[in-house]
């Protein structure tokens, strides 16, 4: 119990300084967003009564316990170059740079475990040997250039797949929320499904690559050493062929050292969407923060920042749960 | 480890090795090497395909770009601005994190509490996005962009560094030198910083290629020094303005930047395998 | 009485060309017998039940010799086929009972999974079975223990476990490969009496393998004495505690500590007895080599 509330209370300790940091930085910046917003022709007075709107004219500590007590109210602010609330349209792109995330992930736990599986069954053999330098390539290569790669490969050499945009602009669904992958599934629209899934691939798959590699070495490691327990050679005794003593001995156990690793990584990748979209000109929340620093609209930046370190910081509590939940000797201790 | 798998790691070792240094060459005898000024433009010529396509022109190797620059000229140029980056801004990131890690792991306390507070706080952002923020606030240009990869990779080494200090800390040699009285920063120095220092410089391996990629991913959203500038980010952004009518100007940087971040990767694992003593 | 399981000029060695890790091993065990196979530590006698089970750490193979298991070449079978053989008719109780169950399942599905997966049994009667097999290693609720996850038990509590888990399927073999080694001295003889009963009940053949002869004077018939990968002595238990000439069985015998006179010193093995069995062996190497 005491464990949770000093986790609670470190984290809101994060949050707190994330936030900070963000507006201290921002205000270091040079240049007068409000005076980017106005047509040549505006007057100072006309300046100095934007400046008041947003809030601009007063102290930093003074604006950053304003805006403190607005977010704490659910109160985002206002963005400067769309004038909206920047709650709104933070959590419109949200939902689309969550649904590339999580394809993603689902891609570099079938890609890692697949090649972690093979290296195992394998072992010391030439397979082995591929998967090894394999692991090797794609950890050191970035999200960046893979997708860099797959859009001159499969979308200008041999145009497999669409290389901008979330959907087809033909397609323009009616939905009630803006988790499009998610909701054509469950209405059956599966041309809309289909036309998605294209776009979202050879992102998905860049931001994936990075991962399964962690996911294969790590996996691998502890599954070799799972293989020679007891048990994985009484399940054997029993009849079980090597594959199967492997799904229904040795992953499961196997898994667990993975999964604290998988979390913190899958924070990267994460952060990995924001270039990704931006290559990718897929609409989500990485490609608006893109767009946001540039056009120095603050409250926008801050709002984005802020939604990052709260995804981040929710990746690494459903982790500690997750292992939790996994590892029989915790769920009962 | 088996031998077929050391002579491996030795091949690695070379080959990453052996890259880099044709980097450091073409880096240094740039003005010498590149057939053309990487900033003449020649409306005539451009968007010409490198040698390996019908209509390409003798003396453009690699081609040219939209404005009719030499590709190969360019690419030459831009070693220049990937290694500076990736050796300043690399080395600024390891000795700000390493000095953060060894203090927090060495004292511990309220020290390693502040240091520990702060990396989870960095870590919570997004790296890109923090780095075009700061390069945003700093302005355009080098020095922004090294000091943007600094402030924000230093986690990378403080967090390690910060482990293994810890470790080293409890060793008996530690305790003997503090029996000898000797001064907790001299015990610093001379007994926990050797024993860190084969991590540290496998991490800075690997941060050398993270520096190269950020610089190119900046360049990329035309944060980074100004476009004319030969940089292979800045020429990857050019490509990919040009994707669709002249495809290959993204595939010489491409290669390059490929090459050279898998190289930085490969040299730090090789590496590693060479001094860790456990390993070897 | 017929035989179960025999062995016959069985090498095993490190990789094609590496050490013999077996030389030419014979061995009968009779249906519903007790053999033992005794060895200090390294002289192979847990090598001969992987390799009957088809366990061989990768990198070791049979190289010679057959083994036959109700009359069928258990090596000269497919791969598939003799899982099938194994998995249905021998079962293991192996030596350290803190390794050999999966952390992650639950005691119900390690013991009915063979039942289930390999027999086809439905999993209410697979569940019966288990629970039966509980009550005979005298665990008195079967069904809480089902449900529990192995770090939930002791180590006593976990070997009976295991040793109701290798009679589940009810296999004509079990080898027990030292299970009481990693037990403390007084669960050490209740597991033992365990095992005799339950091979005893359902007519079991039990290949147990141990360092003990004092555990084998207990519980098995008939038994091998190992060393270094050779068979140099064997045969019934009763003429060879009483009247066997070998004088590595003899002191073998004499350093076996007795719970009954632990005021008695152990003799260890004397070293004449050791270097004379080893010119032996290196004498029946030239000549095999030589024929």
């Amino acid at each position: 119990m005491t464990n949770a509330l000093l986790r609670l209370v470190t984290t809101l300790i994060t949050l707190f300084g994330v936030a900070l940091v963000v507006f201290v930085v921002i205000r270091l910046a040079p240049g007068d967003p409000i005076a980017m917003m106005l047509p040549p022709g505006a007057t100072e007075a006309d300046i100095a009564r934007l400046r008041m709107n947003y809030g601009l004219d007063r102290s930093i500590p003074a604006q950053f316990f304003i805006w403190l007590g607005g977010v704490l109210q659910g109160d985002f602010g206002t963005s400067i170059s769309l004038r909206q609330d920047v709650g709104g349209i933070v959590l419109g792109r949200l939902p689309a740079t969550l649904e590339l995330a999580f394809l993603a992930l689902f891609f570099a736990i079938l890609l890692g475990t697949l090649l972690a599986v093979i290296g195992t069954l394998r072992r010391q053999g030439p397979a082995e040997a591929a998967v090894d330098l394999w692991n090797g390539m794609t950890l050191s290569i970035p999200d960046f250039l893979w997708g860099l790669m797959f859009i001159l490969l499969l979308g200008v050499l041999y145009p497999v797949f669409p290389v901008s945009g979330r959907i087809s602009p033909a397609l323009n669904p009616e939905y009630a929320t803006n988790f499009l992958l998610i909701e054509s599934l469950l209405r059956f629209d599966f041309s809309v499904t289909g036309d998605l899934a294209m776009h979202m691939f050879l992102p998905a798959v860049a931001l994936a690559l990075p991962l399964s590699a962690v996911i294969a070495q790590v996996l691998k490691q502890s599954l070799k050493e799972v293989m020679h327990l007891d048990y994985v050679m009484l399940a054997r005794a029993k009849g079980f062929s090597h594959v199967a003593v492997l799904f229904r001995e040795a992953l499961r156990n196997a898994v667990l050292p993975t999964l604290t690793l998988v979390g913190v990584q899958f924070t990267f990748l994460i952060g990995g969407t924001v270039i990704v979209e931006k290559l990718f000109s897929y609409e989500g929340l990485g490609n608006l923060a893109i767009d946001a620093v540039i056009n120095r609209d603050l409250p926008l930046i801050q709002g984005i920042v802020l939604l990052f370190a709260v995804l981040f910081i929710a990746t690494n509590l459903i982790v500690d749960l997750a292992y939790a939940s996994l590892n029989p000797r915790l769920r009962h201790g | 480890m088996p031998a077929s798998t050391r002579v491996c790691a030795m091949v690695r070792l070379w080959l990453a090795g052996g890259w880099l240094l044709i980097l450091l060459a073409a880096a240094v005898l740039a003005p010498w090497i590149a057939p053309r000024d990487p900033l003449a433009q020649d409306l005539f010529l451009e968007r010409l395909p490198p040698f390996w396509f019908a209509g390409a022109e003798p003396g453009y190797l690699l081609g040219t770009d939209s404005l009719g620059r030499d590709v190969l000229s360019r690419l030459v140029y831009g070693t220049r601005i990937a290694l500076i980056v990736a050796f300043v801004a690399g080395g600024a990131a390891a000795l700000i994190g390493s000095v953060m890690g060894l203090l927090a792991g060495y004292l511990g306390g309220w020290t390693d509490r502040i240091i520990g507070r702060v990396i989870d706080i960095w870590m919570s952002f997004p790296p890109v996005l923090f780095a075009i923020l700061l390069v945003a606030v700093l302005g355009t240009g080098l020095h922004s962009v090294i000091i943007a990869i600094a402030v924000i990779d230093w986690t990378r080494f403080a967090r390690v560094i910060r482990a293994e200090t810890m470790v080293q800390a409890r060793m008996d040699y530690v305790a003997s030198a503090q029996v000898v009285g000797r001064s907790r920063l001299g015990i610093l120095v001379s007994e926990v910083l050797p024993n860190v220092l084969p991590t540290l410089m496998v991490l800075l391996s690997l941060e050398m290629g993270i520096a190269v990629i950020v610089e190119a991913i900046l360049s990329f959203v035309n944060l980074s020094v100004s476009s004319d500038d030969p940089t292979w980010g800045g020429m990857i952004a050019e490509g990919r303005t040009q994707i669709h009518f002249a495809p290959w100007i993204l595939i010489a940087p491409m290669v390059a930047l490929f090459l050279t971040v898998l190289s930085f990767g490969q040299f730090g694992e090789g590496l590693k395998d060479r001094i860790d003593p456990v390993l070897r | 009485m017929s035989a179960l399981l025999q062995i016959e000029g069985l090498d095993v060695r490190l990789g094609l060309k590496g050490a013999r890790l077996l030389r030419s091993v014979s061995l009968t065990v009779d249906q519903g017998e007790a053999h033992g196979l005794v060895g200090e530590s390294g002289a192979g006698k847990s090598m001969i039940g992987k390799a009957v089970a088809g366990l061989l750490p990768r990198g070791i193979a049979v190289t010679r010799g057959s083994i036959r298991f109700d009359g069928q070449d258990l090596l000269a079978l497919p791969g598939r086929t003799r899982r099938r053989v194994v998995g249905e008719r021998i079962a293991i109780i192996p030596q350290d009972p803190l390794t050999a169950l999966n952390p992650c399942r639950r005691i119900e599905g390690q013991m009915t999974d063979r039942l289930i997966h390999i027999l086809g049994w439905p999993r209410p009667k697979a569940r019966q079975r288990a629970a039966e097999l509980l009550e005979e290693v005298a665990i008195r609720e079967p069904e809480r223990v089902m449900r529990a996850y192995p770090h939930e038990l002791s180590g006593g509590m976990r070997q009976r476990v295991l040793i109701a888990a290798a009679f589940v399927a009810d296999p004509a073999l079990i080898i027990a490969d030292e299970p009481t080694t990693a037990l403390d001295v007084t669960v050490q003889r209740q597991v033992l009496r365990l095992i005799r009963d339950l091979q005893a009940r359902h007519d079991t053949a039990l290949l147990f393998v141990t360092h003990d002869m004092g555990v084998v004077a207990k519980l098995c018939r008939s038994l091998t004495v190992l060393y270094a990968g050779h068979v140099v002595d064997q045969g019934d238990a009763g003429r060879i505690f009483g009247t066997t000439p070998h004088a590595y069985t003899r002191a073998l015998i004499a350093a076996t500590p007795r719970y009954d006179r632990p005021e008695e010193s152990l003799q260890p093995v004397p070293p004449q007895v050791i270097a004379d069995l080893d010119r032996d062996i290196a004498q029946a190497d030239a000549q095999r080599r030589h024929d």
